[in-house]
C-alpha cells in the first residue's frame, strides 16, 4: 500500500468533510471498547486493589481454630511446619462494648504484630493494655470519638479474658479481616456483630490462644484471588491439618488433669460451707421464738382497750340523746308560737280592715253631703238672682211710672195756666164787648151808629172764646183726673212691690239658713271623721308594732334553738371524733400487731428460705461439682479447624462481586460491537459508492487497488482507533471507578488501584478495528475490483424490484401509494433495514434492562417494607436481663399507641443443605398468629398466605435457590447447636435470608428455652412523630436495646441502593447514544443516497412535510420493528442482568413490570423522533437545483 | 398582456467579495399555447431563467407573471404550490425514481394534484402504455424521457418546462422526444418552453428567445416553424 502525500491530504479532507460519518464510527467503537475494557478491567482492578491491601496488611493465609484453644507450644510447632513463613497466636472473643447508653456487640481481636495489620485511619495504635482501636463503622454508628473510654464485657465463658474493663480509644481503624460491611455473627445477643475492637496482646489474660494466624512462604507475589495462590495455600493447609490434629490431642490430656484438681478443691469448700450454714440457721430460730412472746402480750393489751372503748360508746350516746329531746321540745314550742303569731296577724288585719271600711263609708257620706250642699247653694243663688232681677224689674217699672207722672205735672200746670190765661182773655173780651156794646149802644144811642165792621169786638168771637174757654177747662179737668188716677195707681204699685219684695227675700233667707245649717253639719262630720282617721292610723301602727314584737320574739326563740342544735352537733362530732380516734388507736395497735405477725411470718419464711437456700446452694454446689465431674467425663477431644481465607466472608463475597462484573463484560460490549460493525459496514459502503467515480479516476491515473483501498481502510481505522483510544481511556478509568465506588458502600478498602490492561485494550481495540476494516473491505472489494472505465461510468441505477408483498394482491392494493413506495424502499436496502432494526432493538433492550434493573431493586424495597413487613416498629430486647419479657409485654398490652404486637427470637445462623451453605437468620416465635399479623408470609407467585409449619421451617425463595432445596427437603441450621429441619414452605422475602420456626419445635430440637429478643409492633398512629415518640418511650424500658421505625429503615435501605441509579443512568445514556448514532447515521445515509430523488420530488411540488414523510415513513416502520424486536431482547437481557448483579443476601424483584416496557418504547420513540427532527432541517435545505445535475 | 411575462428580471448572487449577475434585466413574453425555445451558450443565464420560471429560485428584482399570477412575490409554501399545480418539469436526466415503475413514477406526480390526468392515459399519450409496469432501469433513455414527459403532463400544468430534454439522448431519440413535445403543444394547446444550448432547435419554436450574458439578446416569433423532421444538428 502506497499512500502518498496527496492521498493523505485527500484523506484528511475527507474526514473533515464527513465529520458525522467519521464520528459515528468513532463513537460506536468507543462505546464498544469502553464497555469491554471497563467491565473487564473492573474485576481485576477490584482484585488487585484488595490483594495489595491484604499484602500490605499481612493478612493471614491460614488460620487455625481449636475448640479447646491453642497454647504457645502449639504456635511454636506451627511455626516450625514446612511452608509456614510465620505463625502467631491471637485472641478473638465476643464482647459487649458500651459507653453510657450505647451498646454494641463486637468481636474483640488481638493485635497480632505483623499480621492482620489494621488500616490506621486516625489516631495511633494502642500500646497499653487499657487502650484499644475501634472499627470505623462502629465508631460512626455508635458516635464514638478517639479519646473516649468504653467498657468491654466479654461473654460469660470468657468473662475473665481481659485484664481491664475500660479502654481508651486511641485509633480509628479498618481491618483486612473485615473488608465487607457484614461483620459476621457472634455468640452474644441476637448474634449479629456490629464490628470489631482491636486490643494489644497485653490486654488479654488467657492462658491459651483462641486462634493461630499463619502466613505461607512465598505467596506474597501471588494474587490472592488467583489459582496459584489457592494451590499453594491448599498444600499448606493439608500439612497443617495433620500437625494441628496431634496438638489437639495433647491439649485435651492436659486439660483433663487440670480439671480434676479443681473439682477436688471445690468439694472441700462445699463441705465447709455446709457446716457454717447449719450454725447460722440455729441462731435465727432463737430470735424468732422471742418475737412470738412479744406478740402474744400485745394481743392481750389490745383486747382490754377494745372493752374500754365499747363502754365509752354507750355513755356518750345517752347524753347526746337527752340533749336531742330538749332541742326537739324547744322546736315544738317555737312552732306553736309561730302558729299563734300567724293567727294574731290574721285577726288584727281583719279588724283593721273593718275600721278602714267604716272610715271609708264616712268619708263617702261626707263627700255626698258636700256635693248636695254645694248643689243647693248653687240653686239658691240662682233663685236669689232670679228673684232680685224680678224685683228690680218691678221697681224699675214703678220708677218709670213715677217718672212719667212727674213729667205730666208741669204739663198740667201749663194747661192750667193756659186755661187761666184764656179765661182772663175771654173775661177782658167780654168786658171789652160789653164796653163796645156799651159804646154802640152809646153810639146808637148817640146815634151815631158806629159801623159794625169798625167795631173790634163782636159777640161771636166772644162766644167762640167762651166756648174755647169752656173746652180748655174740660180738657184740663180730664188731664187732672187722669193724673190723679195714675198717681193713685203708682202708690198702689209701690205698696205691692214692697210686699212682694219682703216675701221673696224672706223665702230666700230661709233657704240660705237651711244650707248654712247643712254646712254646719258637714263641718262637724268632717271633723269627727278626721278624728276617726287618726284613730285608725294609730290602730294600724299599734298593730304593726305588736306584730314586729311578736316576730322578734319568735326569731329570738329560733336562734336560741339553732344555737342549741349547733352545740348538739358539736357535741356529737366531738363524740364521734373521740370514738374514731379511739378506734384508730385500737386499729393501729391491731395493725402493729398484725405487722408484727407478718414480720414474724416473714422471718419464719426467711428462715425456711435460708434453710432451703442453704440446702439448695449446697445441692447446687454439689450438682456443679457433679456436673464438673461429668463434664470432665464428657470433655471431648479438641476439634481443630484449619481455615484459609475463603472462610472470610468479605474476602469471598468481594470476589463474587468482581466475577459479576466479568459476567456483565461478556454481553454488554457485544451489543455495541455488533452495532459498531453494522454502522461501519453501511457507512463505508456508502462512502465507497459515493466515491465511485473518484476511485475510477484515481485508478485510471495508475494507483493500485491497494492504495485506493488504503484510503478507506485508513479512514475506518483512524475512526476506530480514535474510538478505541477514547473507549479504552474511559473504560480503564471511569467504569472501574464507578463500579468500585458503588461497591464501596459495602466494602471498606483503600482507593482503587487502576491498572492498564494492555492486552485487554489491544484485544478490544483490535476488535473495534477489525469491525471497521472488515466492513470497509467488504464494501470495497466489489467496487475496487472493477476497471476504471466501469467505475467512471455512472453506476447503473439500482434496478427497481418487485417485492414479495406485491404478490399478495389484497394487501398491496389496499396500501396507499406512499406506503407502497416506502415498502419497496425498505426492502430494497436490506443492510440498512437490519442495521436500523438491530440498533433500535439494542437501544430498547438496554432501556428495558436498565429500567428493569432499577425497578427490580426499588420495587423490592416497597414490597419488603410495605407489603411483607406490616409492622411499624421493630424493637430488640435483652432477654438475659431479668424480667424483661414480662415488663415489655405488659407495657405493650397497656400502651395506647400499640395496636398489635408479636415477639420473636431471631439469631444469626448458617444454613446448610447438600454442600451449599448460606448465612441468614433463624426467627422463632411462640405465637405464630400474632407474628402472622406483623409479617406477611406469602407465596411468591400466587401470593397465597403461608403459615409457619408446626414441624418445620418457612424459608425465603432466594435461600431455597442457594441451598437448592424445595418443600419437604431437609435443611441443617447451625445455631449454636446443629439441627436439621424439613422445609415446610417457601416464602416471598427479599432482604437477607430468614427461616421461621415455631418455638416448640425449636425447644424440642435444641433443648433451649424460648425467650423473645425482638418485638414487632403495629401502631395506631403511624405518623413519624407518633412513632418516634413511641420508640423513645420503649427505649426507656429496662432491657430494651433498640426500637426503630420501619419507615426510616426502609429509607436508609433505599439510600444504600441509590448507587444503582448511577449504573442505570449509564445504561440509559448508552442506549440513547446507541439509538442516536444508529438512527442518525442511517437516516443521513438514506438522505445522501437519495438526495437526487428528494430534490426531484421537491421540484414536483411536494411540500416540506411530504418530503420529510417520504423518508420518515421508512424510519418509523424500521423503528417500530426495532422496538418490537427489542422487547424480546430486553426481556432476556433484563433477566440476565438482574441475576448477574444480584447479591447472595438479597433477592431482586423478578417480575417484569409493564411500565418499563412502555417506558422503553416511549424513550426509544423519543430518540427516534429527536433524530428525525434533526433530519427535517437537513432535508429542508436540500437544493432543488441538484435535480438538474447529471448522475455522478 | 402575455401569458408569461418577465420584466426587468435580475438575479444576483453574492460571490466572494463581489457579486455575480446571472440575470441582468431580462424582459420576455410568451403567449399561451406557444412552443418557445430559449437558447444561449453555457453560462448565459438560461438555466437561471428556467429556475425562476420553475419556481425553484427567486428573482432578486423584477416581475415574473404566469397566467396573471405574480410569481416573483411567492415564497416558501406558495412557491411549492406553484410548482405543484402550475408547472410540469422535464429534466435533462429524466430524474425518474428508480424504485418505482413507469406507471408509479407518473402516479407520483398525479397523487399530489387535485385534477390529474389518469396515469395510464398519460403513458398512452407518450406511447408507452405497454411499458407501464417496467422499472426505469428496464427502459431506454428515450423511453425514460417520455415517462418523464408523461409525469409532467399528468399534472395538467399551465406550463411545460423542459431543461435540455434531448441533452442525454442520441440524435434520433432526441428527435422523437422533440416531436412529442411539439405534438403536445399543437394538439393539447400546452405552453411549452424548451431551454437548450443547441441553437439548431431554434427553427422549431413558435417563439425564439436568445439569451446572452444575462440579457435577452433577441426575441422573435416564427410564423412558420420548421417541422422537427427537417431539423438537423
Amino acid at each position: 500500500m502506497v499512500v502518498n502525500r496527496s492521498l493523505r491530504k485527500e484523506l484528511l479532507r475527507e474526514i473533515r468533510n464527513s465529520r458525522t460519518r467519521f464520528l459515528s464510527i468513532f463513537l460506536m467503537v468507543a462505546l464498544g471498547v469502553m464497555f469491554l475494557v471497563g467491565l473487564r478491567s473492573a474485576a481485576p482492578d477490584m482484585r488487585t486493589t484488595a490483594d495489595g491491601y491484604f499484602d500490605r496488611a499481612g493478612l493471614f493465609d491460614v488460620q487455625i481454630l481449636s475448640t479447646l484453644g491453642l497454647t504457645k507450644a502449639d504456635i511454636a510447632v506451627f511455626a516450625q511446619t514446612e511452608g509456614v513463613e510465620s505463625a502467631r497466636g491471637g485472641w478473638s472473643l465476643d464482647a459487649v462494648l458500651s459507653r453510657e447508653e450505647t451498646q454494641r456487640i463486637v468481636k474483640v481481636i488481638s493485635l497480632t504484630g505483623g499480621m492482620n495489620r489494621p488500616d490506621l485511619l486516625a489516631g495511633r495504635m494502642p500500646e497499653q493494655p487499657s487502650e484499644c482501636a475501634v472499627d470505623a463503622g462502629v465508631m460512626d454508628g455508635a458516635g464514638l470519638k478517639i479519646g473516649d473510654t468504653v467498657t468491654l464485657a466479654p461473654g460469660e465463658n470468657m468473662s475473665d479474658a481481659l485484664r481491664c474493663r475500660s479502654f481508651t480509644i486511641t485509633a480509628r481503624v479498618n481491618s483486612p479481616l473485615y473488608i465487607s460491611l457484614d461483620r459476621g455473627t457472634g455468640s452474644l445477643g441476637d448474634g449479629s456483630v456490629a464490628g470489631f475492637v482491636l486490643l494489644p496482646e497485653s490486654s488479654f489474660d488467657l492462658d491459651y490462644y483462641t486462634a493461630a494466624y499463619i502466613t505461607a512462604d512465598g505467596v506474597l507475589p501471588l494474587s490472592a484471588y488467583g489459582d496459584d495462590y489457592d494451590g499453594a495455600v491448599k498444600t499448606l493447609t493439608d500439612r497443617l491439618e495433620n500437625t494441628a490434629e496431634s496438638r489437639g490431642v495433647l491439649r485435651y490430656a492436659l486439660l483433663r488433669s487440670e480439671a480434676q484438681e479443681k473439682i477436688d478443691n471445690a468439694q472441700q469448700e462445699l463441705d465447709d460451707g455446709r457446716a457454717e450454714a447449719d450454725r447460722e440457721i440455729a441462731d435465727a430460730q432463737q430470735k424468732l421464738d422471742d418475737a412470738r412472746q412479744e406478740l402474744d402480750d400485745g394481743w392481750e393489751e389490745l383486747t382490754q382497750a377494745k372493752q374500754d372503748y365499747d363502754d365509752g360508746v354507750i355513755e356518750g350516746q345517752q347524753e347526746l340523746d337527752d340533749a336531742r329531746q330538749e332541742l326537739d321540745d324547744g322546736w315544738e314550742e317555737l312552732a306553736q308560737a309561730k302558729q299563734d303569731y300567724d293567727d294574731g296577724v290574721i285577726e288584727g288585719q281583719e279588724k283593721l280592715d273593718d275600721a278602714r271600711w267604716e272610715l271609708d263609708s264616712g268619708w263617702y257620706g261626707l263627700y255626698t253631703a258636700q256635693t248636695t250642699l254645694e248643689q243647693s247653694q248653687a240653686e239658691l243663688d240662682a233663685r236669689r238672682t232670679e228673684a232680685e232681677a224680678g224685683l228690680e224689674a218691678a221697681r224699675q217699672a214703678l220708677e218709670d211710672s213715677q217718672t212719667l207722672l212727674d213729667e205730666k205735672q208741669p204739663e198740667l200746670d201749663a194747661a192750667q195756666a193756659q186755661v187761666e190765661a184764656l179765661r182772663t182773655q175771654t173775661e177782658e173780651y167780654a168786658a171789652g164787648l160789653e164796653a163796645q156794646n156799651a159804646q154802640i149802644a152809646a153810639a146808637e144811642a148817640a146815634g151815631t151808629p158806629l159801623d159794625p165792621a169798625s167795631l173790634p169786638l163782636d159777640q161771636q168771637t166772644l162766644d167762640a172764646m167762651q166756648a174755647g174757654l169752656a173746652q180748655a177747662e174740660t180738657a184740663l179737668a180730664d188731664a187732672q183726673a187722669e193724673y190723679d188716677a195714675g198717681r193713685a195707681e203708682l202708690e198702689a204699685g209701690w205698696a205691692a212691690y214692697e210686699a212682694q219684695k219682703d216675701e221673696v227675700l224672706g223665702q230666700l233667707d230661709d233657704a240660705q239658713a237651711q244650707i248654712d245649717s247643712g254646712w254646719q253639719d258637714y263641718e262637724s262630720g268632717w271633723a269627727s271623721l278626721n278624728a276617726a282617721e287618726a284613730e285608725y292610723t294609730q290602730g294600724v301602727a299599734d298593730y304593726e308594732q305588736g306584730l314586729a314584737d311578736a316576730a322578734q320574739k319568735i326569731a329570738d326563740g329560733e336562734q336560741e334553738l339553732l344555737d342549741g342544735e349547733a352545740d348538739y352537733a358539736q357535741g356529737q362530732s366531738d363524740y364521734e371524733t373521740g370514738l374514731a380516734d379511739a378506734a384508730q388507736e385500737i386499729a393501729d395497735g391491731e395493725q402493729e400487731l398484725l405487722d408484727g405477725e407478718a414480720e414474724y411470718a416473714d422471718g419464719e419464711q426467711e428462715l425456711a428460705d435460708a434453710r432451703q437456700e442453704a440446702e439448695d446452694q449446697i445441692a447446687d454446689g454439689q450438682e456443679k461439682i457433679d456436673e464438673a465431674r461429668e463434664a470432665l467425663g464428657d470433655l471431648k477431644p479438641a476439634e481443630v479447624y484449619v481455615l484459609d481465607r475463603n472462610s472470610n466472608y468479605g474476602f469471598v463475597s468481594y470476589d463474587q462481586n468482581a466475577a459479576r462484573m466479568e459476567n456483565l463484560a461478556r454481553v454488554f460490549p457485544v451489543i455495541f460491537f455488533i452495532v459498531a460493525a453494522l454502522v461501519c459496514l453501511t457507512t463505508m459502503t456508502r462512502m465507497v459508492e459515493e466515491q465511485r467515480t473518484q476511485i475510477g479516476t484515481i485508478k485510471a491515473m495508475g494507483y493500485g487497488t491497494g492504495a485506493i483501498a488504503a484510503k478507506f481502510i485508513i479512514y475506518g481505522v483512524t475512526a476506530a482507533l480514535g474510538g478505541a483510544v477514547l473507549g479504552a481511556a474511559v473504560g480503564t478509568t471511569l467504569i472501574p471507578w464507578v463500579i468500585f465506588t458503588s461497591y464501596g458502600i459495602m466494602y471498606t478498602l483503600p482507593a482503587l488501584q487502576i491498572r492498564i490492561y494492555w492486552g485487554l485494550i489491544l484485544i478490544a481495540g483490535a476488535a473495534g478495528v477489525a469491525c471497521t476494516v472488515g466492513a470497509t473491505l467488504w464494501a470495497m472489494l466489489s467496487t475496487a475490483r472493477l476497471s476504471p472505465a466501469a467505475l467512471m461510468r455512472p453506476r447503473a441505477p439500482r434496478a427497481g424490484k418487485r417485492i414479495l408483498l406485491e404478490r399478495v394482491g389484497p394487501v398491496w392494493k389496499r396500501m396507499s401509494f406512499s406506503m407502497k413506495v416506502s415498502a419497496r424502499n425498505l426492502f430494497r436496502y436490506k443492510k440498512r433495514l437490519w442495521m436500523t432494526v438491530i440498533g433500535v432493538a439494542g437501544c430498547t433492550a438496554l432501556l428495558i434492562a436498565g429500567l428493569g434493573l432499577r425497578s427490580s431493586i426499588f420495587d423490592i424495597i416497597d414490597i419488603q417494607f410495605g407489603e411483607i413487613y406490616r409492622y411499624d416498629v421493630q424493637m430488640s430486647v435483652d432477654p438475659e436481663e431479668p424480667g424483661t419479657t414480662d415488663r415489655v409485654e405488659r407495657y405493650l398490652e397497656q400502651s395506647a399507641g400499640t395496636e398489635a404486637w408479636a415477639g420473636a427470637n431471631t439469631r444469626s445462623v448458617t444454613f446448610e443443605a447438600g454442600g451449599a451453605a448460606a448465612d441468614g437468620y433463624l426467627r422463632v416465635t411462640d405465637d405464630r398468629e400474632a407474628l402472622d399479623r406483623q409479617i406477611d408470609f406469602r407465596d411468591m407467585s400466587d401470593k397465597t398466605h403461608l403459615r409457619i409449619p408446626e414441624d418445620g421451617i418457612l424459608i425465603d425463595v432466594k435461600l431455597a435457590e442457594l441451598l437448592k432445596v424445595g418443600v419437604g427437603d431437609t435443611v441443617t441450621i447451625d445455631c449454636g447447636s446443629r439441627i436439621s429441619v424439613p422445609v415446610g414452605g417457601i416464602m416471598e422475602h427479599y432482604v437477607y435470608h430468614y427461616a421461621c420456626m415455631d418455638a416448640e419445635t425449636f425447644s424440642r430440637l435444641t433443648g433451649e428455652e424460648y425467650a423473645p429478643n425482638e418485638y414487632f409492633l403495629t401502631v395506631t398512629d403511624d405518623s413519624d412523630g407518633a412513632v418516634s415518640g413511641l420508640c423513645g418511650d420503649l427505649l426507656e424500658l429496662d432491657g430494651v436495646q433498640s426500637a426503630s421505625n420501619l419507615k426510616s429503615m426502609a429509607r436508609s435501605f433505599r439510600e444504600t441502593m441509590e448507587v444503582v441509579d448511577a449504573a442505570v443512568m449509564i445504561i440509559i445514556l448508552s442506549a440513547a447514544a446507541l439509538a442516536l448514532v444508529v438512527l442518525y447515521n442511517l437516516t443521513n445515509i438514506n438522505i445522501t443516497e437519495r438526495i437526487r430523488e428528494l430534490a426531484t420530488i421537491k421540484v414536483l411540488g411536494f411540500y416540506d412535510a411530504e418530503v420529510a414523510m417520504y423518508i420518515y415513513r421508512e424510519n418509523i416502520v424500521l423503528t417500530l420493528m426495532g422496538i418490537a424486536l427489542g422487547q424480546f431482547f430486553g426481556k432476556f437481557l433484563c433477566t440476565w442482568l438482574v441475576r448477574t448483579i444480584e447479591m447472595d443476601i438479597v433477592m431482586f424483584g423478578r417480575e417484569a413490570k409493564p411500565e418499563n416496557y412502555v417506558l422503553s418504547v416511549v424513550l426509544s420513540l423519543l430518540f427516534a423522533v429527536l433524530v428525525n427532527i434533526l433530519m427535517y432541517f437537513r432535508m429542508r435545505k436540500i437544493d432543488m437545483v441538484q435535480s438538474l445535475k447529471s448522475v455522478e | 398582456m402575455s401569458y408569461i411575462e418577465l420584466k426587468d428580471v435580475r438575479r444576483i448572487y453574492p460571490s466572494g467579495g463581489g457579486e455575480v449577475r446571472a440575470l441582468d434585466g431580462v424582459d420576455l413574453a410568451v403567449e399561451k399555447g406557444e412552443l418557445c425555445v430559449i437558447v444561449g451558450p453555457s453560462g448565459a443565464g438560461k438555466t437561471t431563467v428556467l429556475n425562476l420560471l420553475g419556481g425553484m429560485d427567486m428573482a432578486t428584482s423584477g416581475s415574473i407573471r404566469v397566467d396573471g399570477q405574480e410569481i416573483s412575490s411567492l415564497r416558501g409554501r406558495g412557491l411549492t404550490r406553484y410548482r405543484r399545480y402550475d408547472i410540469g418539469f422535464v429534466f435533462q436526466f429524466y430524474n425518474l425514481v428508480g424504485n418505482l415503475t413507469a406507471l408509479e413514477n407518473v402516479e407520483l406526480a398525479s397523487e399530489i394534484c387535485p385534477d390529474p390526468m389518469d396515469a395510464g392515459e398519460a403513458l398512452e399519450r407518450v406511447g408507452l402504455g405497454h411499458r407501464k409496469n417496467n422499472f426505469p432501469a428496464q427502459l431506454s433513455g428515450g423511453e425514460q424521457q417520455r415517462v418523464a414527459i408523461a409525469r409532467a403532463l399528468a399534472k395538467r400544468p399551465k406550463l411545460l418546462l423542459c431543461d435540455e430534454p434531448t441533452g442525454a439522448l442520441d440524435y434520433n431519440t432526441g428527435k422523437e422526444v422533440l416531436q412529442l413535445l411539439q405534438d403536445t403543444c399543437r394538439k393539447d394547446g400546452m405552453t411549452v418552453i424548451i431551454i437548450t444550448h443547441n441553437s439548431a432547435l431554434m427553427p422549431m419554436g413558435d417563439r425564439v428567445i436568445q439569451i446572452r450574458s444575462g440579457r435577452v439578446s433577441k426575441m422573435y416569433t416564427n410564423p412558420e416553424p420548421t417541422p422537427i423532421e427537417r431539423i438537423e444538428w
